[in-house]
C-alpha cells in the first residue's frame, strides 16, 4: 500500500497542527482557563498523536501521548496550567516538530532530540504523577505473526439480537466475511423466531442462522468478526476437537474448574461460559441444578468428548490436590534452620570421629562410627526434605511451548523425560528462568522454518526436549532441539566481529561453541519478541555458574543442540576429600575426584618440563596447587596427585598431603573474597580449622589453559 | 456498483489513509472533516458505511452519530468509531448513540480494511 | 419501490420488485405482504429488478413463504435477479424460495 501521498499531507497538516497549538498555547496566558484555546490545544496533540500511529511512527506517538496525558488533566481540572506549564507545552511542541522529519524519512533519533525527548517526558511526568516509562515503543501495531493453524472444521451458531438490522450490521456481511476466511461448507437460515406477518416489527431481526466453516484462521481471528454484535447476539463457535484435547491434557494445575480448563483451552468462549453459569444458577434456584459440562453440552457449547476429556483433567487435578493435603507445609525458615543444625552436628560428628581415631580405644572408635553413620542418615533425610522432583517445573513448559509456537508460527512438540529426578528446592527455584531461556532460545534460534525442515529431509513438526538425570554427584538437565544446530562460522565471524576473539585466532567447535555464552553477544538475524536482543545466554551462564553449575553445548549441523546443564544436587553439604598444602587444609568436592596416585620424581619432572602428564597413555592437564596459590616449594616432601573429572574434562591437581573423606558444611566465602579464583568456599572442620573449598572447575579451566600453553610451546 | 465509504475525521493525512487502503479495497471514499461537513456531503448520496472520529471541531462524532441517526435514508447506515484507548467513555456513548462499530487509533490501514469488509464486502 | 399489483387470470397476485428490499423499506414491504395475503389468491414474485436485498427483506420473504404454507396457497418466484439469486444462495434458502418452472 503506497502511503506516499498520505505523508505528505501528514507532515503538512503536523506543522499546520502545531502553529495552531502555539498559537492557542499563547493566547492562553492572556485569556487563562479559556475553554476553547484548551480543546484547540488537546486536539492539535491529540490528532497528531493519532495519525502518527496510523503511519507507525512510534516516537512521535510516544511523545505525543505524554503530552496528550498532561493536557488532559489540565481540561480536568487536575492541572493548572501556568507560566511553566504553558512554556513546557511550547518546548513539547517545537520537540513534535523536530520528531517529524526523521520519522516520515525513516532515519534513526540524532542522540541530541533523543535526550531531549527524555528530558520533556521526565518534565511532563511531574503533572501526572508518573514516574516516566520507559522508552518504550508503545506499538500497538505490532505485526501479528499467527501460527500457520492446520486447516480445521468450525460449527457457528448465531441467534441474531432485535437490534442488529437497525445498528446497520446485516447478518449475511459477517457470512460473506467468513466465506472470505475459508469455505461455507453449509449454512442454515431459520427464521422459527419469527411473529406472525401482522405482529412482526419489520425492523427487528429474527433470524438464527448455523454456519459450516472450513478454515485455517484461529479461533481468535473467527470470533472476531462478530466482534460489532457481540452484545446483541448468542453467538455459538465450536471448534474441532482433536487440537482441544491436545490443550486439556497439557492444563497446568492451578485450573480447577471445569470452566476454566475449557475456557482456557479455547474450547468455549467466556460468554458461553458466563451464560452456562447463569444457567446453572437459575436452575440451582429451582433445585434442578445439572453439572456445568451437562449444560454446556445440551447448550451446544461443547462437544461430549471434549467435556469428558476435560473431567479427566480435572480429576487428575484433584487427585493431585489431595495428595498434596498428606503434606505439611512448613515454614522454609525452620527448614534452613534445621540444615544449618544439621551442618553443625556434621562437623562435630566428624571432630569427634577424628578424635575416637587418635585415641586408639576401639569401643570408642566403634560408637563414633555408629554416631557417625546416623549423622550420615540424618544429613540425608534432612537433605531430602529439601528435594522435589524437577517434573512440575518441566509440565510448565508444555504451555509456554504451545503458546510460543504458535505465536512464532512453528509447529513444535515438547518432549520431557526424567521428570521424577530430583534436586534441591532452591536450585529448582532458580533454575526456571535459565531454563525459560534456553527453551524460547532453542524454539526461536535452533528450529528451522517448517520449509527448511522440510527441504533437509526432517519431519515439519519439530521437537524440543527437556531431560533431567543424575550424574557423579551433579543433577544433569538437557534442553535438546532437533534443528539445523550451531553454525559454529557464523559465530566465529561474529565473535571477530564483536572483538571477543582474534580473526587468528584458532579455535576448537566447542570453544566456538562456548561463545554464544560471552555478554552480548546474539547471532539471531531477526530480533524477534522472545530472543535475540543480545541478552541472554550470558546472562543464563552467569545465572547458571552461580547456582556452581556448568553449561555446555553438544551440536551437530542439520541434526540439532543439546544444552547441557550441570548443576550440584544442593548447595548446603557436601562429602568432601581433605588434602593439605603444608600446614593449610584444602577439601574438593568428593563427586570429583576419580584417583589419587603418588607422584614419582620422574612424574615431577615430566610435569616441569611438560605441563602435563602421561597417565595410561592420557595426556592430563596439571595443576600444581603450590604454583597456583603461589605457596612457593616444599621440595622435601613427597608430593600426591588428585585426578579429578568435571563433565567430560579431566585434570590432575598436585598437592602436598591426602587427609582422607569427611562430610562438610559449605559457608559461602564472604563478598570481600568473591573475586577469588579457584576458592568456592569455606568450612570449618571438626578441630576448629579453616579450610578451603576448591572451585573444580575453575580450577581445571585453569589447568587446560596451561595445558594448551605448554603443547604450543612444545 | 462498488460500495461507498465515508471518513469523517478532522486529520487529512488519515483521511488520506484510509481513503487509500478503502480505495485498494475496491471501495469508493468520501472525505469530510468534521460532523457538520459530512451530514452536508451526505445529502443525495448513497454511503454504505461512515467512519467517524469522536473529536472534531465544529461538531464532535457523539453529536453527528446521533444525527445520522435521525436521518430517514441513513438511521440504519453502519458507522465505526475512531476511538483511542484512553476513550473507552467516550466508545459507550458512541455505541449507545448507536455506533457499534469501532476501530481503536491508531490503526493498520489493513486494520481498517478489515473492520469495513466485516460489515460491507466491497 | 415501486408496488403493481395485479389480479392474474390464473387467479395469483402478482408482485414486482424494483431497486431495493432493505430495512429502508422493510415497514412497506410489510404491508405489501399482508395485503397480497388478504386477496385470497396465490402469490407470485418477481425479483428480477432487485438491486439489493438485505435481512429484512429475507426475513419478511420467509415469512410469506410462511403464511402461504398454512393458508395452503402457492408461492411462485417468477424471476430472480443476480443479487438476489446471490442471497438466497449464500443463506441456503433455495430450497424455499423456488424458481417456479417458466410458464
Amino acid at each position: 500500500m503506497d502511503l506516499y501521498p498520505a505523508l505528505q499531507i501528514f507532515i503538512a497538516e503536523s506543522r499546520e497542527l502545531l502553529e495552531q497549538m502555539e498559537e492557542s498555547l499563547l493566547a492562553l496566558e492572556t485569556a487563562p482557563g479559556d475553554r476553547e484555546l484548551l480543546d484547540a490545544v488537546f486536539r492539535a496533540a491529540h490528532t497528531i498523536k493519532g495519525s502518527a500511529g496510523v503511519f507507525g511512527f512510534d516516537s512521535i506517538v510516544h511523545f505525543t501521548h505524554h503530552v496528550e496525558t498532561v493536557l488532559d488533566r489540565v481540561r480536568g481540572g487536575q492541572v493548572t496550567l501556568d507560566a511553566e506549564l504553558s512554556a513546557l507545552l511550547l518546548l513539547c511542541g517545537d520537540h513534535i516538530g523536530t520528531l517529524i522529519e526523521p520519522a516520515t524519512d525513516d532515519s534513526p533519533l540524532p542522540a541530541a532530540v533523543l535526550a531531549k525527548d527524555a528530558e520533556l517526558v521526565a518534565a511532563l511526568a511531574r503533572y501526572t504523577g508518573d514516574a516516566p516509562a520507559p522508552a518504550q515503543t508503545q506499538a500497538p501495531v505490532v505485526a501479528e505473526t499467527t501460527a500457520p493453524a492446520a486447516r480445521s472444521h468450525w460449527h457457528i451458531e448465531l441467534q441474531f439480537g432485535p437490534e442488529v438490522l437497525r445498528n446497520g450490521m446485516d447478518p449475511m456481511s459477517f457470512l460473506r466475511y467468513l466465506a472470505t476466511l475459508g469455505e461455507l461448507t453449509k449454512v442454515e437460515t431459520s427464521g422459527a423466531r419469527l411473529p406472525a406477518l401482522a405482529d412482526i416489527d419489520p425492523e427487528a431481526c429474527y433470524l438464527d442462522v448455523s454456519v459450516d466453516l472450513v478454515s485455517d484462521a484461529e479461533r481468535a481471528t473467527i470470533e472476531g468478526v462478530f466482534d460489532f454484535v457481540r452484545d446483541d447476539c448468542a453467538i455459538t463457535i465450536t471448534q474441532p476437537t482433536e487440537d482441544i484435547l491436545q490443550s486439556i491434557a497439557a492444563f497446568p494445575e492451578q485450573h480447577i474448574k471445569l470452566g476454566d480448563i475449557l475456557v482456557a483451552s479455547a474450547a468455549l468462549s467466556d460468554q458461553e461460559l458466563r451464560a452456562g453459569l447463569a444457567l446453572q444458577e437459575a436452575e440451582r434456584e429451582q433445585a434442578v441444578a445439572r453439572p456445568l459440562g451437562e449444560i454446556l453440552i445440551a447448550e451446544g457449547s461443547v462437544a461430549p468428548l471434549v467435556v469428558d476429556a476435560a473431567l479427566e483433567r480435572q480429576a487428575q487435578i484433584k487427585q493431585q490436590k489431595s495428595n498434596d493435603n498428606r503434606l505439611i507445609r512448613v515454614d522454609a525458615d525452620k527448614l534452613d534452620q534445621l540444615i544449618t543444625l544439621v551442618g553443625e552436628l556434621v562437623i562435630a560428628g566428624s571432630g569427634i570421629h577424628a578424635m575416637a581415631h587418635r585415641s586408639g580405644f576401639s569401643d570408642i572408635v566403634e560408637s563414633a562410627t555408629t554416631l557417625a553413620r546416623l549423622v550420615e542418615e540424618v544429613r540425608d533425610s534432612a537433605l531430602g526434605l529439601r528435594m522435589v522432583q524437577i517434573g512440575p517445573t518441566f509440565q510448565r513448559f508444555q504451555r509456554v511451548v504451545r503458546d510460543v509456537s504458535r505465536e512464532i508460527g512453528k509447529d513444535i512438540e515438547l518432549d520431557i523425560s526424567g521428570g521424577e529426578t530430583e534436586l534441591d528446592k532452591s536450585v529448582v527455584e532458580r533454575i526456571g528462568d535459565p531454563l525459560m531461556h534456553l527453551v524460547r532460545n532453542a524454539m526461536d534460534h535452533g528450529i528451522e522454518s517448517a520449509e527448511a525442515r522440510l527441504a533437509a529431509g526432517k519431519p515439519a513438526r519439530a521437537r524440543v526436549g527437556l531431560n533431567a538425570f543424575h550424574d557423579s554427584g551433579s543433577i544433569v538437565i538437557e534442553v535438546s532441539d532437533d534443528g539445523a544446530g550451531l553454525n559454529a562460522d557464523k559465530i566465529r565471524n561474529k565473535a571477530i566481529e564483536r572483538g571477543l576473539i582474534q580473526a587468528t585466532a584458532t579455535l576448537s567447535v566447542t570453544e566456538i561453541h562456548q561463545l554464544i555464552f560471552e555478554a552480548g553477544f546474539s547471532t539471531a538475524d531477526a530480533v524477534s519478541n522472545l530472543s535475540g536482543r543480545g541478552v541472554g545466554m550470558d546472562v543464563v551462564r552467569r545465572n547458571i555458574e552461580s547456582l556452581r553449575g556448568t553449561i555446555e553445548i553438544d551440536s551437530k549441523p542439520g541434526v540439532g543442540t543439546t544444552m547441557r546443564v550441570r548443576l550440584p544436587l544442593t548447595l548446603a553439604i557436601i562429602d568432601g576429600f581433605l588434602v593439605g598444602l603444608g600446614q593449610a587444609r584444602y577439601v574438593l568436592p568428593l563427586d570429583v575426584v576419580v584417583e589419587c596416585l603418588e607422584l614419582s620424581h620422574e612424574d615431577r619432572h615430566a610435569i616441569t618440563k611438560q605441563g602435563f602428564l602421561n597417565i595410561r597413555g592420557e595426556a592430563l592437564p596439571v595443576l600444581r596447587l603450590r604454583d597456583a596459590f603461589l605457596l612457593g616449594d616444599a621440595d622435601w616432601r613427597r608430593e600426591n596427585i588428585v585426578v579429578v573429572r568435571f563433565g567430560n574434562l579431566k585434570a590432575g591437581i598436585v598437592v602436598d598431603e591426602l587427609l582422607g573423606e569427611l562430610q562438610t558444611v559449605i559457608k559461602p566465602l564472604g563478598k570481600l573474597f568473591s573475586f577469588l579464583q579457584g576458592i568456592g568456599g569455606s568450612t570449618i572442620l571438626g578441630t576448629g580449622e579453616v579450610a578451603l573449598i576448591l572451585d573444580v572447575p575453575g580450577l581445571i579451566k585453569h589447568a587446560e589453559a596451561s595445558k594448551a600453553q605448554a603443547l604450543s610451546v612444545a | 456498483m462498488a460500495k461507498t465509504i465515508m471518513i469523517v475525521d478532522d486529520s487529512a493525512s488519515l483521511r488520506q489513509v484510509v481513503a487509500i487502503a478503502l480505495k485498494g479495497g475496491g471501495y469508493d471514499v468520501l472525505e469530510a472533516c468534521d460532523g457538520k461537513d459530512a451530514l452536508a456531503k451526505m445529502t443525495g448520496q448513497k454511503i454504505n458505511l461512515i467512519i467517524s472520529d469522536v473529536n472534531m471541531p465544529n461538531m464532535d462524532g457523539i453529536t453527528f452519530v446521533k444525527q445520522v441517526k435521525q436521518l430517514p435514508n441513513y438511521k440504519f447506515t453502519p458507522i465505526i468509531m475512531l476511538t483511542t484507548e484512553s476513550q473507552e467513555g467516550k466508545k459507550q456513548e458512541g455505541q449507545a448513540a448507536g455506533a457499534k462499530a469501532w476501530v481503536v487509533k491508531p490503526f493498520k490501514p489493513e486494520q481498517m480494511l478489515n473492520a469495513v469488509s466485516k460489515l460491507v464486502l466491497p | 419501490m415501486i408496488s403493481d399489483m395485479l389480479a392474474e387470470p390464473g387467479d395469483a397476485t402478482r408482485l414486482e420488485f424494483s431497486d431495493e428490499l432493505t430495512i429502508y423499506g422493510a415497514a412497506q414491504l410489510q404491508a405489501r405482504f399482508s395485503d397480497a395475503l388478504s386477496l385470497g389468491h396465490d402469490i407470485e414474485l418477481d425479483f428480477s429488478a432487485v438491486s439489493e436485498l438485505d435481512c429484512a427483506g429475507v426475513q419478511l420473504l420467509m415469512l410469506i413463504e410462511r403464511e402461504c404454507r398454512a393458508l395452503n396457497r402457492a408461492l411462485r418466484i417468477t424471476a430472480r435477479s443476480a443479487v438476489s439469486e446471490e442471497v438466497f444462495t449464500l443463506l441456503n434458502l433455495r430450497q424455499f424460495l423456488p424458481l417456479a418452472a417458466a410458464a
